[in-house]
């Protein structure tokens, strides 16, 4: 025999009947543009930091210093202003163009699998 | 599956104590709870970890903006209730769990700088209530009330909330040492040791005050909710 005596039970439970888990997951898509402007406007903002576009690494990353004239030097900056294009790539269309005129076509080969 | 969301976009409100004080007297009656802590702080969180937490209670810690909507959505489904503690500032995080609740309570200290932060979060449910399509229940519960003395600012404030139309908890959630207790001990108000702490009749007295309230509110929404379904 328990020697303890029943309690009795006053306590006003909470009356949780009709409350369950969801079924299933709610499958309505909120239109969330809509939503973010409204709490913008009302002063809620984002304070997740702010993702970095990741950038590409350039490919141009070796150093070639040349001696030549100054005026050629001008004019290969002119040409690439003329072509709108950086000075290396004048420098590598320049280079393409002088192989393929000597008909080198291993280098040329090498130069599109290396520039691809 | 209602989900209760406490925000308030001031720090110190209340928040995570109404939250635990809630997923407490759930649990007691053998509810199973999702708590969401979405706060930085991760106070809820820790509470949780303490020995003595409840059974039924589940933990989702370090909830952010990006997962708060998919958090919720999982628990609904795996829990009867899904709390989530928000942070105390006004960020997109707030705005995205204000827009899954199913109860948004509101926390409010006696002083005009949370009642202007109350007031903010309440223009935000309203306007996220027109975009949805939907009304976003939510009520204002008073928070470190003093049972003894009504102050002239407490008092102005209630009755800003009451003419504006602003649906209060009949009750609040008054300042007790044992609300403070069960964050350092760990485990629930009624738990607690006599010995260790005072009033702790008063203050379990005051949460089940506090959970019932809860109850008839998310009861009253539903009926809101058949209503717009039948209309």
């Amino acid at each position: 025999m328990p020697k303890e005596r029943a309690h009795l039970n006053l306590d006003d439970d909470l009356d949780l009947s009709g409350f369950a888990p969801k079924q299933e997951k709610n499958r309505d898509r909120l239109d969330s543009k809509a939503l973010e402007t409204v709490a913008e406007q009302s002063g809620f903002i984002s304070r997740e930091p702010k993702r970095r576009k990741k950038r590409q690494r350039s490919p141009y990353q070796a150093q070639l210093n040349l001696k030549c004239r100054e005026s050629i030097k001008i004019m290969f900056q002119e040409l690439s202003e003329r072509l709108d294009i950086y000075d290396h790539t004048t420098f590598e269309q320049a280079l393409l163009a002088l192989i393929e005129k000597q008909g080198y076509f291993d280098l040329e080969t090498q130069f599109r699998k290396l520039t691809k | 599956m209602p989900t209760i969301v406490f925000a308030s976009s001031k720090g110190g409100a209340g928040k995570t104590t109404a939250a635990i004080v809630l997923a407490s007297e759930l649990a007691r009656q053998s509810a199973s709870v999702t708590l969401i802590d979405v706060d930085p702080n991760q106070h809820t969180a820790k509470w949780a970890k303490k020995d003595g937490c409840p059974s039924h209670i589940v933990l989702i810690e370090n909830a952010n903006e990006e997962s708060i909507i998919d958090d919720i959505e999982e628990a609904e489904t795996k829990s009867t209730f899904v709390l989530v503690d928000l942070e105390g500032t006004a960020s997109m995080a707030v705005a995205s769990a204000i827009s899954r609740a199913d109860l948004v309570i509101t926390l409010c200290q006696g002083s005009q700088d949370d009642a202007d932060e109350a007031a903010k979060t309440i223009k935000l449910i309203n306007r996220q209530s027109k975009v949805l399509k939907r009304s976003i229940p939510f009520s204002v519960l008073m928070t470190r009330t003093n049972p003894a003395i009504m102050p002239r600012t407490y008092r102005h404030i209630v009755n800003e909330f009451e003419t504006a139309g602003v649906d209060l908890f009949k009750c609040s959630l008054i300042d007790r040492e044992a609300f403070r207790a069960i964050r350092s001990f760990g485990g629930i108000v009624n738990d607690l040791d006599p010995k260790e702490v005072s009033g702790i009749d008063k203050a379990a007295a005051n949460a089940h005050e506090y959970a019932s309230e809860v109850i008839e509110k998310l009861r009253a929404g539903q009926g809101k909710e058949k209503e717009v379904v039948n209309a």
